[in-house]
Parts: structure tokens; sequence; C-alpha cells
């Protein structure tokens, strides 16, 4: 067998290829020729540090994926996150005046069609930027009494957070911004009343009560895996808790704001759950009966997934 | 993503399947060395080791899935955490031989061959990762890194191993006069 073959062989070795045969043959080689044990130090040498390298190229880049669920110090780091939840939350304004506004351009959609946003942490600075990139504020003829405000959050422990938000906020802004004008900031500093122009078919969610704009509080949401198939949850220090079964299964957390003060909803399994808040213990599920309050709950998801 | 979109991705080298995987079970896994006497740094190696090693295999083609993704790499997590936990208490049982400065030795050409490899030209690094670490064929690796065939992969393979060789001879040679 000749040096090449050997070398060959060596190759083998070290890639795991070689057979039983061949690495007695090898072995016994190596047992007996100096240099062919120097090439195949030299070899394994490098073939060790490639694999190392590799191994931490892989690990460096999964420190660099940015977490969802539970690591909430690095979600609020990522920026891909931020600029989402940034987009996310202006869109999600826009939608809830479009969505009291007097009428409204599409249909409210099936359940089936919306397409879940995956969890986000609200950015402190997204209520503000969302101000200034609203869209038109007129002086009505007929004053409407109210402001209004909807935010909500919908989370899931999908690992497509990002990519979902940014897929259902873009299409929607470029459809809304059209019939709007832009404000300026001090229109909105002085509380100015406003209304919607008008712009297609009339939509049945115009007869809902108006909504009276509350700053939103921020809200966080964490889920944690239970150890029962009990779901609980509980208000600490600004966050939302939730305890159960969250991982797989997306859900969805309503925010209204209302002359009545902050409402919280949880939608999880086709099932309205109401949050008291603030509650700080920690608290059971508890499911929403009222046939009224249901539907108005499904109104509001079916106009969220328009934007 | 099912299991079999993963594993397609994988398959093709894909690392945004290893970023999905990750993000998916992270929280999953690393409560098992969490819940086990382990810190989350602890618990984010395992998850990471038992997901690269899932990666060489997939990626290699030498993985035949019998069960869920995420049962593998739970099953993965547990022993390497059980082996950390093995590790860990000889360390403390056994006293340090002298073999201090043969270690020393061997770490300093170790770091000598990472330098190296880190000057080698992206496609060789590519080229010689993708072979020795993720085990794939020279016919994916031509296809992944656009080599003209197979033949243009293995004669750039060989390159590359030579030119690694001289970098790593020069340098420890150097290194060798300094000390």
């Amino acid at each position: 067998m000749s040096n090449t073959d050997f070398k060959e062989l060596i190759e083998q070795y070290l890639t795991g290829t070689i057979s039983d045969g061949n690495k007695a043959v090898l072995e016994s080689k190596l047992a007996s020729d100096v240099s062919l044990r120097a090439e195949m130090k030299t070899q394994s040498d490098m073939v060790s540090g490639l694999k190392e390298f590799r191994k931490a190229e892989l690990k460096t880049r999964l420190d660099n994926v940015p977490l969802e669920v539970g690591v909430l110090g690095t979600l609020g780091q990522s920026a891909v996150v931020k600029v989402a939840a940034t987009v996310g939350t202006a869109i999600l304004l826009v939608g809830g005046m479009y969505y009291f506004s007097e009428e409204a351009v599409n249909p409210a959609p099936e359940i089936g069609q919306m397409n879940p946003i995956t969890s986000f942490e609200q950015d402190k600075t997204a209520p503000d930027i969302a101000l200034k990139e609203l869209p038109s504020v007129e002086t009505p003829a007929k004053p409407v009494e109210h402001k209004q405000q909807f935010a909500s959050v919908t989370s899931t422990s999908s690992a497509t957070a990002a990519e979902d938000i940014a897929d259902v906020a873009v299409p929607a802004a470029e459809e809304i911004t059209p019939t709007f004008e832009k404000p300026t900031v001090a229109e909105f500093e002085t509380d100015v009343e406003f209304e919607v122009e008008a712009v297609g078919k009339e939509d049945a969610l115009a007869e809902s009560d108006p909504i009276e704009i509350n700053k939103p509080i921020d809200i966080e949401v964490k889920s944690e895996a239970g150890n029962s198939n009990k779901l609980q949850y509980q208000f600490y220090e600004e966050r939302l808790y939730l305890y159960g079964n969250f991982e797989e299964i997306p859900y969805e957390i309503l925010e209204i704001n209302s002359k009545d003060g902050k409402r919280i909803y949880l939608f999880h399994q086709d099932v309205y759950y109401k949050l008291s808040y603030p509650t700080k213990k920690i608290s059971t599920l508890e499911k929403v009966t009222n046939e009224d309050l249901l539907s108005e709950l499904k109104i509001f998801r079916d106009n969220k997934a328009l934007n | 993503m099912k299991d079999d979109e993963i594993l397609a991705k994988i398959s093709k080298g894909d690392e945004t399947a290893l970023d999905y995987l990750y993000k998916k079970y992270y929280r999953m896994m690393t409560k098992i060395v969490l819940s086990n006497n382990g810190t989350e740094e602890e618990a984010k190696d395992v998850f990471q080791e038992a997901l690269i090693v899932f990666w060489q295999k997939a990626v290699s083609g030498n993985l035949v899935m019998t069960s869920k993704i995420s049962t593998f790499l739970y099953s993965i997590c547990l022993n390497q955490w059980r082996k950390e936990l093995d590790r860990k208490s000889r360390l403390s049982n056994e006293e340090k031989d002298g073999e201090e400065f043969q270690e020393h030795d061997a770490e300093e050409k170790a770091r000598i061959i990472q330098e190296c490899i880190g000057d080698l030209g992206d496609i060789c690094k590519k080229l010689l990762t993708y072979y020795y670490f993720d085990g794939m064929s020279m016919n994916d690796i031509a296809e992944k890194l656009q080599f003209a065939n197979t033949d243009t992969a293995k004669t750039k393979k060989y390159k590359c191993m030579k030119r690694l060789d001289l970098l790593i001879r020069s340098r420890y040679k150097e290194e060798d006069f300094l000390d």
C-alpha cells in the first residue's frame, strides 16, 4: 500500500468512514511508521480544530437568536422585536380608530382567516410613534363625544413572532393610510375630537358604544408551564403572568379601555376569559359566559384580523 | 413548522431551522437542567450542545427519526446533563495530577489552530467545516457552495487543507521560537 493510500485511510479514519479491516491495517502501519504517525497527528489536530470552530460558530448563532418565552430581558433587547412591536402597535391603534368609526372598509372576516400575532413586548416608545404617524383627523361637523383607543397584544410561544407581526401589520398600513390625513402632534395634545371619514361599506360594528381613551398600561406577557391543566394568571408589577399550557396553543390578550376603566380578556382555545385587573393574587381564569359580551369580543378579534 | 418540514430544511443545511428549534424548545429543554440543580448558563449550554448534536446527525443524513424532534432533544439534554453532573462529581473527588504543562501546550496549539482557521477564506472555512463537522457529502457541499461539480469541491477541499496545514506550521514554529 502506498503513502497516498495510507493518507486516504487517515482521511477515512478521521471522518469515521473507515472499514474495520482498513482500520487494523492503518493502526499496524502507524505503530511502525513515525512520519505517518506525525501526519496522522497533524490531520487529526486540524479536523478537531475545524469541528471546534464550527461548533463555536453554531453556538454564536444560537446565542443571537432572540428568545420570546420567559426571557423578557432578551426580548426587549431585540431590535427586530422592537421594530415589530412599534409597527404592530401603530397598526393596532389605527385599527382601533378604524373599528370605532361609523363606517369601515371591509366586513369582518371569519376567525379561521385570522393570522395570529405572536407575543411581543410593547416598546415604551411605541404609543408616541404611533400617534405621530396616525393618519387624518378632521374637525367633525357633529363632534364625536368620545375618544377611543384599542390596544391589544396577541401572544403565542411560536417562534415566528417578528415575522407574524410584520405579516399582519404592513399590508394593513398600506390599506388604511390613504383614507386619512396626518394630524399634528399639537392636535393630539389638545385632545381634538375627530371622526373618520366614511370610505366604504357599512359595518355592523358601527353600532358599538364608543370607547374612551385611557393611557394604556404596559403589559408584558409571560407564560409559564403549570403543573396541571389549570389556567391561572396574576398581575405583578404591571406584568401579566400566565400559568398553564400556553406553550403550544396560541392565545390572545384583548386590552380594552372603556369609560368604566380598563378591561382585559384572554382568548385561548376558542374560549374567552375575563381577567380582573389588577389582581396580584394568582387567580384561576374565569370563562366569559355573557352572550352579549362574547359577541362583542368576537367582533373585536375579527376587526383586529382586518388590521 | 412540522417535524418533517424542519428535517427537510436541515437536510439542505438551512440553519434557520436550528434557530426555530432553539426558540421553540428553549424553555422546555432548559427546564431539565434548571430543575436539577443547574444554572441558567449551564442549562443554555446543555441545550445548545444537544441541538448541535441533533443538527450534526440530521444534516449528515445519519438520523432515522423514530420519535418527535422534541422527544429526541429532550433525551439528549437529559443525557448531557447527567454526564455533566457525573463529571462535576468526579472532578470534586479527584486531585489534579501533574500534567499541567502538557495541557498548556495542547491548549496553545489548539488556540493557534483556531486562529489559522479564522484566517482562511470564507469558502475554505465553510467547505472544511461542512465536511468535517456537519458531515455533508461533497455533492451537497458542491451544491450549497455553488461549485461546478463534486470534483471541484474535492480539489478545493484538498487545497484548503493544504493551506491550513501551512498556516499552522508557520505559526506554530514562530510561537515555539518566541517561547
